[in-house]
């Protein structure tokens, strides 16, 4: 389970975060939602100790961060993490030389199933295939949790259809997703949890499936309501 | 290990660029051949606390190193730590090793030592302040050599802000007496007065007690030294000045001088013209007297290179031997005349004077490894002792070059 | 440990190719030089030698050549100030290339299950490498370097030095060039220090950003007035310690500035860094 309490971030004299709180299990898709500068970016920055957070505090199955949260979280962030010159075989290598938790197997099942050429230039690819690369290198940790950080945006459909027929595949099951966006869409029928985030706050945390059984509502009508007050 | 061969090679190659080069530096310098003194005459163990320094090699590439009875060490050998101190047979690393607290704080390399079997001083001069009114204090510091651990501090500023230093200090019942030379330009006048001055002051109450000018000059163009004797640090019962014309007005005579005369006659007007002068005087330390030194004919030409408190000893060398003349200051004559036999291929490198020795350092000219120490009883002017420098493994190679060039004391 | 030597390891391969093509033209430049101020010095005996001047007259005027005149010529010096032009711009550019490089691989280092004060050290590791091959590419082209002017200029016009000679003898070189062991591991343990010092300024920049540049100059001069503390007290004393000594203290005032470096960097990766 990662613990998000009361997380408060400022840049300068604004604040960001001011006080969130959510949690994400493992085998859930749990999604956050928000306007562009919610701080959805800055959140799973703070998960993985990339930005320091100003209140508050972050647990990881009940731990603080440490060197071997890594091994159990895995962050795809929305530009690729890889050097240009690297060729995706050697970014396969490179992970494998650094990460205990790197799975082989599963990273060449993923190779095949997005047709990745293991002899591509990270900076050859194109928009949809570095996209596509640095989920291989997410993906392909034998991690509890996986941080996405807008998996979809600028990428054409194919592309994003390929990439949400992961998140009903093998690949992902039993693990927790943190994914952001802030187009719901695509990929509402596969998220088990909303957190809508406003002015650096939680304003709403439900898991969708209660929410469509109890009051009938899809994750976008709880969006309207809570947004267009 | 193949992702890891460019790291490795450039680890490699920096591996053996640079320790072949320290590698290669540490074998040469521990390739340099020993020497050592053999004593061919005489009691081995007066040398025993004796070094000589020479430089091993050709300048600028020639090494530093100790030669003593047992073997020779290099500068180059010692730590890097230990090469910051002075040679190992020196005086200064003597007093280091035996009194380091006394030195603490005190300016290293220039300072003024005396010793005797109960008392060690040093006194140093320190400057401050700006350059047109620099403030010139003088710090002596002082130990019964018994108690070892007190030490006693006297400062003093010095009155004159014109040019002095430091070049002796004695010890007489319970004063100590700082000697100093300087000069003074006096504007108004346009004159430069040369003085040597003395600093009293009392070790039980640790106070200074007085400021006595001894000498002083006005005339154009002189200049005054002390000599120097052999062993600087010992109680000396005189201390000797020189007064000389400097070279400025001899030339200006010269100019004169017709060229077409003939060798040995311009010689004769040159001396005509201007007498040099060259007065010597002697302070006598216990009475705080001075008087000029009143020189036989023969030793008027000749200059005094060496002095051992009491003794003034004139050197003069030809092609094959050396005359030393002793001139005892007190009694005001030549006590013994001594003739050092030394072959017209044997330079003397260094003379040195101590407790009625005469150490004479010999090199043979042009320079190879061949060098050699001679002892003298001055009373008797006999050899006392005769040591050749060898090479321990007995090799000579062509290139060799040891330079002789002083002999120190470690007691 | 493995972590930290593949860190290293891999930093290393980031530069190597413009290292290598670095050190090579260290070399090529200075060969040609050699070439070039060899022939220039023949020609000068070719044309005394036209105007009649015998071997010894020619010699007065212009001299017997060493390798001293191509040590003491740009084409020597000038690359050799390549090499540090290059060191000292990549102190900066191997932790900023990391964030506004094409990828921002900074989150990968961050992200790996390793201390984050490995990409430190590994990056210092890496300048030292990289100046220590300048160094010995240097040593080792030296003694080439000689061979080749013997080959140009004839046995009679020619004095040889040794590398050795030359370099330890040159004095614009003497800061780079030790002629003993413990001077050289001591003036570059404190050059890496000092390297260490500024990236710990630039984790202070990357972490508070413009706020972070006050800081960071902060910090680089504080630990510069640290490492200097034995002058001060020495002063204070009244010039108490010997030389020696106070070289003791220099070494040990530049460990407690490389363990509060690296200390701080550690704190700063940990807590405050930001992507």
């Amino acid at each position: 389970m990662i613990e998000v309490r009361n997380v408060i971030k400022k840049y300068g004299r604004k604040r960001v975060l001011n006080g969130v709180s959510f949690t994400a299990n493992k085998g859930e898709i749990t999604c956050l939602i928000g306007i562009n500068g919610a701080g959805k970016t800055t959140i799973l920055n703070a998960i993985c100790g990339l930005t320091p957070i100003h209140g508050g505090e972050i647990l990881i199955n009940g731990k603080p961060l440490s060197k071997q949260t890594f091994e159990q979280v895995s962050y795809i962030p929305d530009t690729i993490t890889m050097l240009p010159q690297m060729r995706i075989q050697d970014v396969m290598d490179f992970m494998g030389d650094f990460y205990d938790s790197w799975n082989t197997d599963r990273a060449e099942q993923i190779l095949e199933f997005f047709k990745l050429n293991r002899n591509d230039k990270i900076a050859s690819l194109s928009k949809g295939n570095t996209a596509k690369a640095n989920l291989l290198m997410g993906l392909s940790l034998d991690v509890d949790f996986i941080l996405m950080d807008e998996p979809f945006s600028g990428i054409d459909i194919f592309s994003r259809e390929q990439i949400a027929e992961v998140f009903t595949s093998h690949l992902i099951e039993d693990r927790g997703v943190i994914i952001t966006t802030h187009e719901i869409q695509d990929i509402e029928h596969l998220i088990d949890k909303a957190v809508l985030l406003e002015d650096g706050v939680v304003r709403m945390e439900f898991l969708t499936e209660e929410m469509r059984e109890k009051e009938g509502k899809s994750v976008v009508d709880v969006m309207r309501e809570v947004y267009q007050q | 290990m193949k992702k890891y061969w460019k790291m490795l090679s450039m680890m490699l190659v920096i591996f053996l660029g640079i320790g072949t080069f320290y590698i290669h530096y540490a074998l040469a310098v521990h390739s340099y051949p020993n020497f050592k003194i053999e004593t061919v005459e005489g009691d081995p163990e007066m040398v025993e606390n004796l070094a000589i320094t020479a430089y091993y090699g050709v300048l600028p590439y020639a090494s530093p190193l100790q030669i003593t009875n047992q073997g020779s060490f290099y500068r180059a050998q010692e730590s890097f730590f230990d090469s910051m101190k002075s040679m190992p047979y020196s005086y200064d690393r003597k007093i280091r090793d035996e009194y380091k607290h006394v030195l603490r704080g005190i300016h290293h390399g220039w300072n003024t030592y005396y010793e005797d079997d109960q008392y060690l001083v040093i006194v140093s001069l320190n400057t401050s302040g700006y350059y047109t009114q620099p403030i010139r204090e003088m710090e002596i510091r002082y130990l019964n050599k018994e108690s070892k651990k007190t030490v006693k501090t006297i400062s003093h500023r010095l009155n004159r802000t014109d040019f002095a230093t430091i070049h002796d200090v004695q010890v007489i019942g319970n004063n100590i007496i700082v000697f100093t030379i300087g000069w003074d330009y006096d504007y108004e006048q346009e004159k430069t007065t040369v003085f040597a001055d003395t600093y009293t002051f009392n070790m039980a109450e640790a106070k200074f007690v007085e400021h006595v000018t001894i000498l002083s000059d006005q005339r154009e163009h002189i200049e005054l030294n002390p000599l120097y004797e052999s062993v600087h640090w010992r109680p000396m019962p005189y201390i000797v000045y020189r007064l000389k014309e400097e070279n400025r007005g001899v030339e200006r005579v010269q100019a004169n001088v017709d060229p077409e005369a003939p060798v040995n006659e311009t010689e004769k007007d040159v001396q005509e013209a201007k007498e040099p002068i060259n007065d010597l005087y002697a302070y006598h330390v216990e009475t705080g007297t001075i008087k000029r030194i009143e020189l036989p004919t023969e030793l008027k030409s000749l200059e005094v290179n060496l002095f051992d408190g009491t003794h003034l000893y004139f050197v003069s060398s030809s092609n094959d031997h050396t005359e030393v003349k002793v001139f005892n200051i007190s009694e005001e004559r030549v006590i013994h005349e001594l003739t050092i036999d030394n072959g017209p291929h044997e330079d003397i490198n260094h003379m040195f004077v101590d407790n009625g020795l005469l150490y004479v350092l010999e090199q043979e000219n042009p320079p190879s490894t061949n060098a050699s120490l001679r002892i003298f009883n001055m009373e008797t002017g006999e050899v006392v002792y005769r040591g050749e420098i060898v090479r321990e493994d007995g090799k000579s190679e062509e290139d060799d070059v040891l330079n002789v060039y002083e002999i120190n004391f470690r007691e | 440990m493995t972590r930290l030597f593949k860190l290293i390891n891999f930093e290393f391969n980031r530069i190597f190719k413009i290292l290598l093509v670095l050190l090579i033209s260290v070399v090529t430049i200075q060969m040609v030089g050699t070439v070039k101020i060899s022939l220039v010095y023949l020609n000068e005996i070719q044309h005394a030698l036209e105007m009649g001047m015998s071997i010894e007259e020619i010699h007065t005027n212009y001299g017997q050549i060493s390798f001293q005149r191509v040590t003491g010529s740009l084409w020597f010096v000038g690359p050799i100030f390549l090499g540090i032009v290059s060191v000292l711009f990549y102190i900066f550019l191997i932790w900023y290339r990391d964030w506004y490089g094409k990828n921002t691989f900074i989150y990968r280092l961050l992200t790996l299950p390793t201390e984050r004060i490995n990409i430190y050290l590994a990056k210092l590791v890496t300048i030292l490498l990289m100046t220590l091959s300048f160094v010995s590419i240097q040593i080792i082209a030296m003694p080439l370097e000689i061979k080749l002017m013997s080959w140009i200029v004839p046995e009679q016009h020619y004095i040889h030095i040794s590398a050795r000679e030359a370099l330890t003898n040159h004095i614009e070189l003497s800061f780079i060039f030790k002629s003993t062991f413990t001077e050289f591991a001591i003036w570059y343990g404190i050059g890496i220090i000092s390297v260490a010092m500024i990236f710990t300024g630039i984790l202070f920049e990357r972490s508070y950003r413009l706020l972070g540049i006050g800081l960071g100059i902060g910090y680089i001069i504080l630990s510069v007035l640290l490492f200097l503390m034995p002058v001060w007290i020495h002063i204070m004393l009244d010039d108490y310690f010997y030389p020696d000594e106070l070289y003791k203290l220099f070494i040990l005032s530049a460990l407690v500035v490389f363990a509060l470096s690296t200390w701080t960097a550690s704190y700063l990766l940990r807590k405050k860094i930001r992507v």
